[in-house]
């Protein structure tokens, strides 16, 4: 069995001014290369706090998390960064794509960032499958939104990160956008390796996942 | 490094893709960057140009002391900051007017003098052997000696006695070795700057120290036969010791020592001070100039760090979510600041070389539309330490604002939907209100300042064209005319409004209770008798139309009329009761009908305008504008200006040295023709000047235009003042009103989203308008009221006010009631004269007027930008 990503004991308590919630209560889980998760749980029970820990964007109150290995909770804001942009590909709810770039400027950010160019082939194929081919030009206040969600899988995708997460990304789009992009993002990972985390309320989605991760109430069941 | 590059065409995209954003912001930085290095440039340049001229007309840096004694040579030899000592001694007078006081003195200069004083030959040498002489030809003129070159001079000298008007006649003759040219501003330089009670004349006859002592000598020995009464006893006059002159160079980084040393040496040995030309007239102006640039500049500064934080706070939520959304892609901290850098750097540069280029350009344009420095060229300098702190403190406000939204975007969390969470945002909103009333503050503020610290200059800047001045044109003797077709010839100059030639005498006015107080002694009216073929040129004259509507030129010459101008300037100290007792004298003299008239204006600084009643019916003065600012001293102008035939009548009725009704009056006849001209000190002043001196050397006459101290100081005012308050202030207000019509049309922008679904439920437009009307309207209020309370607690505004009640106090022993003072504020409005004294009301009322209005513009110009495009496209809109 080959562990990619492991969270061990990890709990997020988040100051408020009624005092304090504890989003995630010691969660611990294994991670398998090249799989398909689907993580549920009512809204508020911390699936979207565990997801953000699990690919950098935040860090754990406590316990640690590991890729290959490593514990990369406790890196410089510099070095997370670097990090994300090399192993974490991260696809939102609400798109968060840049305003100011068009869509070729922002699905290859990731990879401008570091300093790298994006394969043409690759690129080529990205786009084809996700059907961006002839919006590359257009900017994002341009697309609808399932235009826009595809092109963020595109982002997340394109930098062959080993580990994809995606935050309810068809949240937003009406159940057929849905599916067919959520269809799309799990070909596009199976088709490179990528490990797949989603959140997600859509059972439908949940069962096609080769592991459903349950939680409730900060912890998973 | 490759990435760098690639970070910097992300940033040159951004700004692309934002570019209404970015010009705006272009345009504010270059634009305040610009005004605040004008004002630094101007102030630079003025001081610049001040220097130098202060070095072309007085030499330079130098020092006059102009009742010396030979003791002082020896100290003022061994002074550290000596650079160069000129020494003219006066041994006695060539000729004496009545009371053996004014007569034009023989001396000797040594060489020194000669250079400072700017002495120069018109023909021959200076004397340097025993029985030599060199003189002025009007001297020679007025003595009625022979002119030619090697001839012999022959005349009386009279030695000055310690008696008043009491002489030793010593008989001379010369062999006239020079001519010395007249000097309208060397030769007779003032001695101790514009508030001096006089000039103090170098000699009009330059002979050897040799003869000089023999002279001396032997009036000396002919003193102790002359005797004089004083309270009853005879006493036997003794000779006044000599007049020494010395004029000094001095270093100019010595001036404080200078100055100290002197004045100790002065105060020792129970002298008069000497006077510091150039510190004392032209620095105090510069230090003036300098104050309120360098209030411009940091207020320009400091206006621009808000505008730049203004733009940037309404882009720091969308700006602060995108850098967010970058960050969690994997943008490090480094890049994130070198982006914002890049976005920075590619505005602010250009804007900085804009800016600098704006400033150059507006410097150089204003200074040359305004400014007059006499004969030296204006010029402009670059003040590089200046700049450069000016630009650090810009660029570090615009970097320290964009550091701002570095800040938030790291506090940002990265999850969700990215952006600042609704508290912030409402903080935001509430910081760039406040931001926009600060600024709507500043700007009732500045311009209020702007409109009531300048208003006299300002009415000067709008009146320049008719503060004509006047020049003199004459034959260089005492005798002799000024050809026709010379008269014709300056006719044709640009920028001479009108020449007339007239006939002139000058008669002795002096008023009996100005003599009992002992405050002056004698004013001199020029009475200027117009040939009726002159009259062409003086009836087009503007100003007489104008002002005096009921005038006709029929009636002047059938009814000798005569109104009266005047070229002549006095420097006076008295109130307006001694005056009026002159002019209504002279009405004894010239009952109604005869119609004299005397132009008695502008003195103690305000502007007046006497209406005389004449033949009954209202003629008023010539209007003249004064430049002092509210002190009870200042140029008084008046003279008569007749037809010839009432002169002949004037002269017969005016029995000399008599006192005729508290008026004394005295005929000192000079009765010779010259030109007269008005001209505008304006921008054409240089060039007529040089034209009109061409055509008066060619002519061989002389004229006085060299010497036009009251246009000078004049435009020196104008200059300084002007551009300063002025051009400062109303820097400032385009700045904050550019800001401010930015900000609100970007807060609009913003606005967009809500607007339109309040509007898809149901709100209407005019509604939305009127509502914005209406929280315009509070907030301006309140900021105009605010600078309202900050100008009226500024000692300067409120101190005319004090004396006010003073004065109502001392002169009626009450105060005016409240109605009484309103009633008087509005009829010094009603006069004219509001920017001076009077007027609050109006004061208060126009700078803020504008205000207000510019702010509404920029209201309903932000409302426009609100409701711009279609209401779906709106809801959709979210930055
Ligand atoms: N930034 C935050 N500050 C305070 N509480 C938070 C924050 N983010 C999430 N929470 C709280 O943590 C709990 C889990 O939230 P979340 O992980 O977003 O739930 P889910 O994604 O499963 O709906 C909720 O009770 C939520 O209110
Ligand atoms: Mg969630």
């Amino acid at each position: 069995m080959d562990i990619i990503l492991s969270a061990k004991d990890v709990t997020r308590t988040y100051k408020v001014s009624s005092g304090q919630v504890e989003a995630l209560r010691g969660v611990s889980y294994d991670f398998e290369n090249g799989l398909f998760y689907a993580v549920i749980g009512r809204s508020g029970s911390g699936k979207s706090t565990l997801l953000h820990i699990l690919s950098g964007l935040d860090r754990p109150t406590s316990g640690s998390v590991e890729v290959n290995g490593t514990d990369f909770t406790r890196y410089s804001d510099t070095k997370m960064a670097i990090f994300r942009r090399r192993h974490m590909g991260f696809v939102f709810q609400q798109y968060n794509l840049l305003d100011d770039y068009n869509v070729l400027t922002n699905i290859t950010m990731p990879l401008t960032l570091d300093g790298r160019r994006a394969d043409q082939d690759y690129l080529q194929e990205v786009t084809g499958m996700l059907g961006l081919s002839d919006k590359l030009a257009k900017y994002p206040s341009e697309l609808s939104g399932g235009e826009q969600q595809r092109c963020a899988i595109a982002r997340s995708v394109l930098a062959k990160p080993h580990i994809i997460f995606a935050d309810e990304p068809t949240g937003n789009l009406d159940k057929k956008v849905g599916e067919d992009t959520m269809g799309l993002l799990r070909d596009s990972a199976r088709r490179f390796g990528q490990t797949l985390i989603v959140v997600t309320h859509d059972l439908d989605i949940a069962r096609k996942a080769d592991q459903v991760i349950h939680i409730e109430d900060g912890k998973i069941i | 490094m490759e990435m760098n590059g690639e970070l910097f065409k992300l940033s040159v995209r951004a700004l692309k893709r934002r570019w209404r954003q970015a010009v705006l912001l272009f345009a504010v930085l270059s634009f305040s960057f610009g005004f605040a290095v004008m004002t630094i440039m101007i102030n630079g340049s003025m001081e610049a140009t001040n220097r130098a001229y202060a070095e072309a007309k007085y030499g330079r840096y130098d020092i006059l002391i102009p009742y010396g004694v030979p003791e002082d040579r020896e100290w003022l030899e061994s002074r550290e900051w000596l650079l160069k000592l000129g020494t003219t001694v006066s041994y006695g007078r060539l000729a004496l007017d009545k009371d053996g006081r004014n007569g034009p003195s023989i001396g000797t200069v040594d060489q020194g003098f000669i250079e400072l004083g700017h002495l120069e030959l018109e023909s021959g040498r200076w004397p340097e052997y025993p029985g030599e002489i060199a003189m002025e030809e009007s001297k020679l003129d007025m003595l009625k000696l022979d002119k030619t070159l090697g001839g012999t001079v022959e005349f009386t000298i009279y030695v000055p006695t310690n008696h008043r008007g009491l002489y030793v006649p010593v008989q001379r003759s010369f062999k006239l070795v020079g001519i010395i040219r007249e000097y309208a501003d060397g030769w007779n330089y003032l001695s101790g700057g514009p508030r001096a009670a006089s000039r103090t004349p170098a000699s009009g006859a330059i002979i050897t120290e040799q003869d000089a002592q023999s002279v001396y000598a032997e009036a000396g020995e002919s003193v102790g036969q002359i005797t004089y009464e004083e309270n009853g006893e005879t006493v036997t006059a003794t000779l006044s010791p000599l007049l020494y002159q010395y004029h000094i160079i001095r270093d100019k980084d010595m001036s404080r020592q200078a100055r100290d040393e002197l004045q100790g040496y002065m105060k020792k040995a129970g002298r008069l001070g000497p006077t510091f030309n150039d510190d004392s007239n032209i620095q105090s102006i510069i230090g003036r100039s300098a104050e309120a640039t360098s209030y411009y500049s940091t207020l320009i500064l400091i206006v621009t760090a808000l505008g730049v934080i203004c733009i940037y706070l309404l882009r720091v939520r969308s700006e602060a979510a995108s850098l967010a959304r970058f960050r969690s892609l994997g943008l490090t901290k480094r890049q994130l600041l070198l982006m914002v850098f890049y976005e920075t750097v590619i505005i602010a540069l250009p804007a900085f070389v804009v800016g600098v280029g704006l400033a150059a350009g507006g410097t150089a344009l204003a200074l040359e539309l305004t400014v007059y420095a006499g004969s030296v060229p204006v010029r402009v300098t670059f003040p590089w330490k200046k700049l450069m702190i000016a630009a650090l403190l810009w660029l570090v406000t615009v970097v320290a604002v964009r550091l701002a939204a570095v800040f938030v975007s790291l506090r940002t969390p990265l999850t969700g939907r990215i952006g600042a969470p609704g508290r912030r945002a409402w903080l935001i909103r509430r910081l760039n209100r406040a931001l926009i009333w600060t600024l709507t503050v500043a700007v009732c503020y500045t311009a209020l300042l702007t409109f009531s610290h300048s208003r006299i200059y300002l009415y000067d800047l709008f009146y320049t064209k008719e503060a004509a001045t006047n020049a003199t044109v004459s034959p260089k003797g005492d005798e002799g005319t000024v050809p026709a077709n010379t008269v014709d010839r300056l006719r044709l100059v640009e920028g001479v409004k009108n020449v007339w030639g007239i006939r002139y005498f000058v008669t002795d006015v002096m008023g009996k209770a100005l003599e009992e107080r002992d405050e002056y002694t004698r004013q001199t009216a020029p009475v200027y008798v117009i040939d009726d073929a002159d009259l062409e040129y003086l009836i087009p004259f503007d100003d007489l139309e104008l002002i005096c509507d009921s005038f006709s030129r029929e009636e002047f010459i059938a009814g000798d009329s005569v109104l009266a101008v005047s070229d002549s300037n006095f420097t006076l100290s008295f109130g307006n009761d001694l005056d009026f007792d002159i002019i209504n004298s002279r009405e004894l003299l010239f009952p109604v009908g005869d119609g004299v008239i005397t132009a008695r204006v502008g003195y103690g600084g305000k502007f007046g305008r006497a209406v005389y009643n004449t033949q009954g019916r209202d003629i008023y003065d010539l209007p003249y504008y004064d430049i002092n600012d509210g002190e009870f001293s200042g140029d008084h102008l008046w003279g008569i200006l007749c037809s010839e035939s009432f002169f002949e009548r004037f002269l017969s009725s005016m029995p000399e040295g008599q006192a005729l009704d508290g008026v004394w009056t005295a005929g000192e006849r000079h009765d010779y023709n010259k030109a007269v001209m008005t001209f505008y000190p304006g921008a054409t002043y240089l060039g007529a000047a040089e034209e009109i001196n061409w055509i008066v050397d060619e002519a061989g006459l002389r004229s006085n235009i060299g010497n036009l101290s009251s246009a000078e100081s004049y435009r020196r005012d104008f200059n300084q003042v002007e551009i300063q308050f002025l051009a400062g202030g109303l820097c400032v207000m385009f700045i904050i009103f550019i800001v401010i019509f930015s900000a609100m049309a970007l807060e609009a922008e913003r606005e967009r989203r809500s607007a339109g679904i309040m509007e898809a439920i149901g709100l209407s437009k005019s509604r939305r308008y009127l509502k914005r009307l209406r929280s315009t309207l509070k907030s301006f209020l309140s900021a105009a009221a605010v600078s309202m309370v900050m100008i009226i607690i500024k000692e300067d505004f409120y101190r005319p006010y004090l004396e006010w009640l003073e004065e109502d106090f001392r002169y009626n022993g009450r105060l005016r009631t409240l109605s009484e003072r309103i009633l008087d504020e509005l009829l010094s409005c009603a006069y004219g004269n509001w920017y001076q004294y009077g007027g609050t009301f109006w004061r208060f009322a126009i700078p803020l007027g504008i205000c207000f209005a510019v702010i509404l513009a920029a209201s309903v110009f932000a409302g426009g930008r609100v409701t711009r495009g279609n209401l779906t496209d709106r809801l959709r809109d979210e930055q």
